[in-house]
């Protein structure tokens, strides 16, 4: 008789053992395949959502918030075969640029009995993540002079050309230029205005035809009246000649001043001087000296 | 009434037969061979004779005995000198003249005006005078002596270059022409008589042949001593002295072959045949062949001769010309010549035709951000209309510009391409401007006809064999701007500018970062951008040809060009040089990944929301971000603000399922472009909005 007893009681300890098992293994087993999953289907995600069209315009990295949290989830699903129970996946303050995520996965084991008590258990699994470009001052220890300061100053000198009109033998004129196209890059900051100088005459027809094929890229037409270029000017039409030349230049957010700043129109040069009394425009050239700081890139 | 009709043909024969025609000592017997015209000269050749009178330099002696006397030389210098007269027919006192005087001895005549290459032995023949009474036949020394007497060197070949009519002539005279010719014998130049050609070849922008052949299917055959022979030459046919080929003419006689016998200066008529034809001769069918050897002998087929001899017609000749088929007389018709009796004396206009030289437009590579002129400057060129001609000047000048920007870009950005186009064209008087109103509208017409109209000319001036980076566009790709400063599209005395801008057309980036073209939609302009490849490396090619600059027709530059194979323009067409922009990595990176494989320029790093970056910089996207105060708060209190729920049981996950099964995870179409809201999200409930998110 207690032999069989014997028997009920080790077969009833077998399976409180076992249901002590079961329970860890789900709870250990899935919960690493759990995280594992998070880890890369965070990373799919979040190339999926990368928004390209705002890369090709601007250089920089930023994700579409929604479609990243369609697609992790999309994803996610997509590798689970069953559930035993419901899933519940969180996502918290998303930001777009710079791209991070965060994301809690909520598995929700639920209620387990063992020895006759019965208790909840949830698992969560957390992930915070970002896109990254790395520069070449990036992995620099907090000893390294770069560190807290990756940015490198620059210079770029670009030439643009000046077609004014001519009132009683003297011109003046204001251009908001637009930033060289080169410097649009997500490693670019402090994009200013150092130096204009006077750099030439203009006699020949073949300058006259590529300072306006210039002028559109160059400069942002504040007039409507003038915003389509006139390719039909001939050199004949204008003095080449200009004298007493007065520069000033203006970068917004320096101070206040007569220009007016807005998203669009930063960078501002003001040019006056002389020209013949024969003709009713003239054209000469101007040289802008750019001065940038840049966090280079990994070559 | 039929004696009257005998009477009247009596009287048409005896006048038949006695249509002689004697030519006297001192009329010119010429026959021209050749003529050709051309851009550069007209040439006559041929061959001229002062009848009965000497021309060869050297006379023999023939003694009695009938033995030659080469020793015994009389030398008589022939002399011949034969000249041609361009005369304005409006002016005769304005002449040009030539005179050949060289020796040309392709063309010699014996007394019985044989050709020379025919007879058996040189100075074979004589002229017995004490035989032959009839001293005005040849004149030769008129001493007892036995001489021969020869018409020999008797060719000539004159040319007058365009270049020395048109200094002689003004423009459009008319011009007649005459030939002459002198010997010592004569002494003198005979008078002039009109120049009559057979026919003319090529042609000429200067030389307009105004009356040319004088052809007019009948020709004359001068049978002055013509002897009519067999075709082999051996037998005479016809001897005007009855005499048969035995070799000595002291057995002269008639023969059965006689025919006919040809009286002196007696006139065959006939034609110069270019087929085998058959013709009346003075009422006889004579059928003449091509190809005999000539000049100056002229095969005939003798198919009537009009005194009952049964001859039938020919009509096959062999490879050398001769009839096979001549069931009559194939004879030769030898020592004469023919006189053309169409009446048309040769006559010409020059033309002072100016034309403009080939010019080669520009040199030097068309590259990049930079111009390059085309010139084309025609000085002198004559138009004409039928109010009159001029001389005009044109003048034609082209710029390409172009602006490649940037020139380095990164993988996936964009780049502009500017080309602009600019011509100007005009032309003036070269010799002051015309009176006359209605000859300026004249001139003006034809002027604007040899240039393209506008519409034209904008639709030909085109940017071809586009690529961009190896892959080629089609010439409608780019977009085109054109504009004029003439609506009335005038260019006497002031330039009619055209200026056309080519640039990229309209363009949209899509949701799913493809990028798509309107191909030749304007948009912004040369603000318009062109896409590299998001996997782009290296090097950007851009290659195009810019052709249709020239404002001239391509027929007029032709026609008006002074080297017929060219158009004076010249070649307006170019290919664009060392245009490239350089590319790097930033989204996707080749050869990242080490082994060669696809990886991308950006990292993907789980981070600790508290301390992100430890003890390195910030990268290059979060330097400026996390160097705000606030941010790192807001970093700090992620999890504070929640934004999405989730919600997974079993039925939700069948369901995405089954949707992923529907939807690539690079499908953008769920996405508003404007909100960029997900349809996923708002159209299922599994997926919450929280707080700010609704």
């Amino acid at each position: 008789m207690k032999w069989s007893f014997a028997t009920i009681g080790v077969i009833i300890l077998g399976i409180i053992g076992a249901s002590i098992i079961i329970l860890f293994q789900n709870i250990t087993t899935n919960n690493e395949n759990d995280y594992y999953l998070l880890k890369e289907i965070t990373e799919a995600a979040m190339i999926d959502a990368i928004d390209v069209p705002y890369y090709r315009e601007t250089g920089n990295l930023r994700i579409v918030k929604e479609k990243f949290v369609e697609n992790f989830t999309r994803r996610f699903v997509e590798s689970t075969v069953f559930v035993t129970n419901d899933y519940k996946i969180k996502f918290y303050d998303i930001i777009e640029s710079p791209p991070k995520v965060s994301i809690l996965i909520d598995t929700g084991l639920g209620e387990y009995t063992v020895g006759g008590s019965s208790d909840e258990y949830n698992i969560a699994n957390k992930l915070d993540a970002i896109l990254e470009y790395v520069g070449e001052k990036t992995y620099v220890p907090s000893t390294n002079p770069n560190y807290g300061n990756p940015y490198v100053q620059q210079k770029l000198i670009y030439t643009y050309y000046a077609i004014p009109g001519i009132n009683d033998g003297s011109f003046s004129f204001v251009h908001s230029l637009k930033v060289p196209t080169v410097l649009i890059a997500p490693n670019v900051k402090n994009i200013k205005i150092a130096d204009v100088k006077f750099a030439g005459n203009v006699e020949t027809q073949e300058e006259l035809s590529l300072a306006l094929l210039q002028r559109e890229l160059s400069f942002n037409i504040i007039s409507s009246d003038f915003k389509s270029t006139n390719y039909l000017q001939d050199i004949s039409e204008f003095s080449t000649t200009v004298s007493n030349i007065n520069i000033d230049f203006y970068n917004c957010g320096s101070s206040t001043s007569k220009y007016k700043c807005d998203d669009v129109n930063k960078y501002f040069v003001s040019i006056a001087g002389n020209s013949g009394y024969d003709k009713s425009k003239t054209i000469f050239k101007y040289e802008v000296t750019w001065s940038y700081e840049e966090y280079e890139f990994i070559d | 009434m039929k004696k009257i009709l005998y009477l009247v043909i009596i009287l048409i024969l005896s006048f038949a037969f006695s249509l002689n025609v004697n030519a006297a000592r001192g009329d010119l017997i010429y026959e021209v061979e050749s003529v050709s015209i051309s851009d550069y000269n007209i040439k006559i050749s041929g061959y001229a004779f002062i009848h009965r009178t000497q021309n060869y330099a050297v006379v023999y002696k023939r003694n009695a005995d009938g033995t030659v006397d080469k020793n015994t030389i009389v030398k008589n210098n022939g002399g011949q000198k034969v000249k041609i007269r361009v005369e304005d027919v409006d002016n005769p006192n304005n002449y040009l003249e030539k005179v050949y005087d060289d020796v040309d001895d392709n063309y010699n005549f014996y007394y019985q005006m044989f050709y020379k290459s025919f007879t058996a032995t040189e100075g074979e023949y004589y002229f017995d005078v004490g035989t032959y009474n009839n001293a005005e036949l040849n004149r030769c020394n008129s001493d007892n002596e036995y001489t021969q007497c020869y018409y020999e060197d008797l060719g000539f070949n004159i040319s007058f270059s365009v270049e020395e009519l048109l200094n002689k002539f003004s423009d459009d005279t008319k011009l007649k022409l005459y030939i002459a010719a002198y010997n010592n014998d004569y002494g003198k130049y005979t008078a002039y008589y009109e120049l009559k050609i057979p026919m003319y070849t090529g042609k000429s922008d200067y030389i307009e042949v105004t009356r040319g052949e004088a052809r007019s299917g009948n020709v004359d055959f001068i049978a002055l001593n013509a002897i009519l022979r067999n075709r082999d030459f051996t037998i005479p046919e016809v001897d005007i002295y009855g005499c048969s080929d035995s070799g000595s003419y002291s057995n002269c006689a008639p023969t059965n072959y006689s025919i006919y016998k040809l009286n002196e200066g007696n006139f065959i008529d006939g034609t110069i045949i270019t087929t085998n034809s058959t013709f009346s001769i003075n009422g006889r069918q004579v059928s003449f062949l091509r190809n005999t050897r000539g000049p100056r002998m002229y095969a005939l087929c003798v198919q009537d001769d009009g005194y009952g001899h049964a001859i039938n017609a020919c009509s096959e000749v062999d490879k050398k010309g001769y009839c096979i088929d001549c069931s009559g007389k194939v004879m030769l018709a030898y020592g004469s010549w023919i006189e053309l009796t169409g009446t048309n004396q040769l006559e010409i206009k020059i033309k002072d035709l100016k034309k403009c030289d080939v010019t080669v437009p520009s040199s030097g590579a068309l590259e990049c951000n930079n111009s390059k002129t085309f010139n084309s400057i025609c000085n002198e060129l004559t138009v004409r209309t039928d109010k009159g001609s001029t001389v005009v000047k044109i003048e034609q000048s082209g710029t390409v510009s172009s602006i490649l920007t940037p020139s380095k870009i990164y993988a996936g950005g964009g780049f502009n391409l500017g080309i602009t186009y600019y011509n100007t064209i005009k032309w003036s008087y070269v010799n002051g401007v015309p009176s006359s109103q209605e000859f300026r509208d004249a001139i003006e017409e034809q002027m604007q006809r040899k240039i393209k109209d506008y519409e034209e000319y904008t639709s030909g001036l085109k940017i071809t064999e586009l690529k961009l980076d190896g892959k080629s566009y089609d010439d409608s790709f780019l977009a085109k701007k054109c504009t004029t400063n003439n609506a009335n599209d005038k260019y006497y005395n002031k330039e009619l500018t055209v200026s056309c801008v080519f640039y990229f057309p309209e363009s949209t980036i899509l949701q799913n970062g493809n990028v798509s073209y309107k191909y030749g939609a304007v948009g912004e302009g040369i603000s318009n951008k062109f896409y590299t490849d998001i996997n782009d490396n290296g090097n950007f090619k851009i290659e195009a040809k810019i052709s249709g600059m020239d404002r001239i027709t391509s027929n007029s530059s032709k026609s008006d060009s002074k080297d017929k194979t060219k158009g004076w323009t010249g070649d307006w067409s170019d290919t664009f040089e060392n245009c490239t922009i350089e590319v790097y990595p930033l989204l996707v990176c080749p050869d990242c990944g080490g082994n060669g494989g696809m990886s991308y320029k950006f990292i993907y790093r789980p981070i600790d929301i508290s301390n992100p970056f430890p003890n390195r910089n910030p990268g290059i996207n979060w330097f400026e971000w996390y160097s705000i105060e606030r941010n790192k708060d807001r970093l700090e209190n992620t999890y504070s603000e929640l934004q999405y729920v989730a919600n997974l049981d079993n039925k939700a996950i069948a369901d995405i399922k089954k949707y992923n099964k529907e939807h690539n995870y690079l499908d953008w179409d769920s996405i508003n472009s404007n909100t960029e809201k997900s349809s996923f999200i708002t159209d299922n409930d599994y997926i919450v909005r929280v707080g700010g998110n609704q």
